[in-house]
């Protein structure tokens, strides 16, 4: 048997090297843009000292909030960026919000941050810096997590050990990009970078970069349970479990943004799964109403459910993207705005 | 627990290492504790329905060995056949024939009786259903004496890697290898089994769950898909079924072997180029195929030599291949359109050859065989469509649509995909061709030792850099 575990070993570490050396050969290629967040970064890089209001969240963010827009509606009292990123979630989202407001260079005044679920069944750049550090917020989150989801946090923590493996091991991703990356044809390759980064104010206005596939298709039927559960933040709250590993996140997040005198608010994102509303919901209604983001609930808030407004289940359009913004910067003018 | 996962390559290696370092009479402790852990990590519920399962095969089997009296031994087979199919017909099939006999009996004013329950159907339940029934009959029939050890025998029915889809193994194949097993670890047994874990995994994580993107698509979306693009689905479906159930196959049997056990080979390597739907069956899901062949087909057609009840019967098995699939309209008209499909193969078999002859184009002719393949492969992309459809209404929608002269392809059917699925598929072609009907354990002892580590690592490259992880679940573990 030592023979066997031996050369089990021996197995791991060929496969190891071979792909170090395929990371090796294509490291130059893909670091310009593979690092989305990075990308995004250095988007907000050329623009500090002007921003004043940034939004950090997932795809939902990404494609939802149009800071143009924004700031018209806030009568320019606000100079906004949309640091939404495909797959970017709690503990991502939490540590870039902590990073940012630890920037002298940046003359942040508002700071929103998407509350999320840890999701690893989605592909985990091992090169965002941040994929290193999920253990530490994970583990304990899943530790921590109420009896009633306990099964679906099982399965997730094993999604979460497979992606986490296979993607630290995986060169994949890294050869699409290089390949992506080096293209000659100019307009593929800003298209490429786009779909990173957005417009210059890090908004998504339409679907690139997002898979769209052909259309809404079948996930128009799952609107309406999209809908019934985003109204579920305006009905009469029960006793509701709430994770204490997250909301010690967020007040640990909120110390911080007092500390660097910066005005931090929680938003719910506007489609949630059934685990993400179950565990959003309790625990934006445990956030002090000074740091969350309530919309109001009128009829433009409906429309967001509707086909016509919606890229696919998840995201909105542009189209919807329009009325949430309005209703964004409506509720801030009203909560956040002295 | 899933066989593409991280955790169940872990957990296989520390049983194999705490297996090895028992002692031999107490193996079955610790085989039937990972085992009843595995199926506990699906849903822990449903472990107890396994072990009643087991209790009552284990006690029945017992009571018909020791009774001399044939009459009292059929009593008690039939007794054992019910209890043990009564949770595998509740879970699986109460909700459909309810549905069917209350649409039946609705002109007659009489409704809201037999409602229909919310119940999870337990994972792995059709298949350790079958297997414990084929023992429950071998034990009547005479072919293996009732195995008295219950640790030994509950290992037989829940042995992890065959537990959620098979192969469907009997007892007088399995019961002695848990009786006598292997007492010192085996290094070749070991490695080939892996080889053929690498083998599986490359077939489901890289081809299947490729393939699944595509035809979910189309599936889920018929109403959207027409002509080329359904077309195309039907025929990836048909390879990405082969590819998601003989690579589970290939996993359960390399796991199996590792403990120095061996089961069943499940499907040919080449059964998608088979000539006739008749070959294709004798090399597809042989176990449930031999499973019906032997205690359905068989009893019911001994007593005959009538070639119309014997047809008959052979449609029969074919419904009931179906409808073990699920109680669903669309696996009734799958099962029955194989069924007349090799039913007319059989009929018409001498006329066709005659035929061809005649024309100086008989079987025997290479590109007569290419032909055959290239039609028996389309009929049976065909009738999948049936299988794979969600419903009879959407089967019937896709089929229409495969008759609409449209050549667009959904975005899952871009150029840069469908080129990784077709070079895939040919290079696991070209891989089965080499393997002809060995498994690719026996080709790989043959070549020498590079040969088989730039496999092994050659294949893990492309399983890691290729694979898809999003669509993990194998297909089958819905039955």
């Amino acid at each position: 048997m030592i023979r066997f575990w031996r050369n089990l070993l021996l197995f791991f570490a060929v496969l190891a090297a071979v792909k170090g050396l395929v990371l090796l050969l294509s490291a130059g290629y893909y670091e310009r843009v593979i690092h989305d967040t990075r990308a995004k970064t250095l988007l907000l890089d050329r623009q500090a000292g002007r921003i004043n209001t940034v939004f950090i969240g997932s795809s939902r963010t990404f494609t939802s909030i149009d800071p143009a827009r924004f700031d018209s509606l806030t009568g320019h009292r606000t100079c906004s960026f949309n640091f939404g990123v495909s797959s970017f979630f709690i503990p991502h989202t939490f540590r870039t919000a902590e990073v940012l407001m630890a920037r002298r260079d940046l003359a942040l005044h508002y700071l929103g941050v998407e509350l999320s679920l840890p999701r690893f069944d989605t592909s985990i750049d091992p090169f965002r810096w941040e994929a290193w550090e999920q253990p530490r917020f994970y583990l304990p989150y899943l530790f921590n997590a109420p009896p009633d989801t306990a099964g679906s946090h099982s399965r997730r923590a094993e999604q979460y050990l497979n992606t986490y493996l296979f993607t630290l091991l995986s060169p994949a991703l890294r050869l699409r990009m290089a390949v992506a990356a080096h293209t000659d044809d100019a307009a593929r390759r800003q298209q490429f970078e786009a779909d990173l980064t957005g417009s210059p104010d890090g908004y998504l206005p339409d679907n690139h970069g997002l898979d769209a596939g052909t259309g809404l298709g079948r996930d128009s039927a799952e609107l309406p349970a999209y809908h019934s559960r985003s109204l579920l933040v305006y009905s009469r709250s029960g006793n509701e479990a709430v994770n204490p590993e997250y909301r010690e996140e967020i007040d640990r997040l909120i110390g911080l943004a007092q500390r660097h005198r910066v005005r931090l608010f929680f938003y719910l994102p506007n489609r949630m799964t059934p685990e993400e509303a179950r565990a959003l919901i309790p625990l934006f209604r445990s956030i002090d109403a000074q740091h969350r983001l309530h919309l109001p609930h009128d009829p433009r808030f409906d429309a967001l459910f509707l086909p016509r407004f919606s890229m696919d289940r998840g995201h909105v359009n542009y189209g919807g993207s329009q009325i949430y913004t309005g209703l964004m910067a409506e509720a801030f003018v009203k909560q956040m705005v002295p | 627990m899933l066989f593409t996962t991280a955790s169940y390559f872990a957990f296989l290696l520390v049983v194999l290492t705490l297996w090895f370092q028992t002692p031999v009479r107490y193996r079955w402790v610790v085989m039937l504790a990972a085992s009843y852990f595995f199926y506990a990590t699906w849903n822990p519920g449903f472990v107890l329905l396994l072990a009643l399962t087991t209790g009552v095969a284990y006690g029945t089997a017992l009571r018909i060995g020791r009774t001399p009296d044939r009459e009292a031994q059929k009593r008690w087979l039939r007794t054992g056949v019910v209890l043990v199919l009564a949770p595998l017909l509740f879970y699986k099939y109460f909700n459909f024939f309810s549905a069917t006999l209350q649409a039946g009996l609705k002109p007659l004013g009489l409704s809201g009786f037999l409602p229909a329950h919310h119940y999870l159907l337990p994972v792995g339940i059709s298949f350790y259903t079958f297997q414990t029934l084929s023992y429950l009959i071998d034990v009547y029939r005479g072919y293996v004496r009732p195995e008295k050890h219950a640790g030994i025998f509950a290992v037989y029915v829940a042995f992890f890697p065959q537990l959620l889809a098979g192969p469907i193994e009997r007892g007088r194949q399995l019961l002695p290898q848990w009786r006598h097993p292997h007492p010192a670890f085996s290094y070749s047994d070991a490695v080939a089994g892996l080889q053929l874990i690498i083998w599986g995994l490359f077939k489901k994580i890289v081809l299947a769950n490729r393939l699944q993107e595509y035809v979910d698509t189309v599936f889920d979306q018929p109403e959207q898909h027409y002509g080329l693009g359904v077309w195309l689905a039907c025929f990836f479906f048909s390879f990405q079924l082969f590819c998601d159930f003989s690579a589970y196959s290939d996993i359960a049997v390399g796991s199996a072997r590792m403990f120095g056990v061996r089961l069943s080979q499940n499907f040919a390597n080449r059964v998608y180029a088979s000539r006739s739907r008749t070959e294709f069956w004798q090399g597809w899901h042989r176990t449930l195929t031999a499973w019906f062949r032997d205690y359905i087909y068989t009893p019911l057609s001994k007593q005959t030599r009538d070639r119309r009840v014997l047809y008959l019967n052979l449609l029969v098995v074919y419904l009931l291949t179906g409808l073990w699939h699920g109680a669903q309209w669309g696996f009734i008209v799958w099962g029955l359109l194989n069924g007349l499909w090799v039913l007319t193969e059989q009929v018409t078999r001498p006329a066709r050859r005659a035929f061809f002859e005649r024309l100086g184009f008989g079987p025997e002719l290479r590109l007569h065989q290419i032909l055959s393949t290239m039609l028996v492969f389309t009929a049976g992309a065909l009738m999948g469509l049936w299988f794979r459809a969600a419903t009879f209404a959407e089967g019937k929608t896709l089929f229409r649509h495969l008759f609409v002269a449209d050549w667009s392809l959904p975005a899952s059917g871009s150029s840069s995909r469908l080129l990784v699925i077709v070079l895939g598929l040919v290079g696991m072609d070209v891989v089965h061709r080499l393997m002809d009907a060995r498994p690719i354990d026996v080709l790989l002892q043959q070549q020498s030792r590079w040969v088989r580590w730039a496999y092994a690592v050659g294949v893990a490259e492309l399983i890691l850099t290729l694979g898809r992880y999003d669509n993990v679940r194998f297909y089958y573990f819905q039955f």
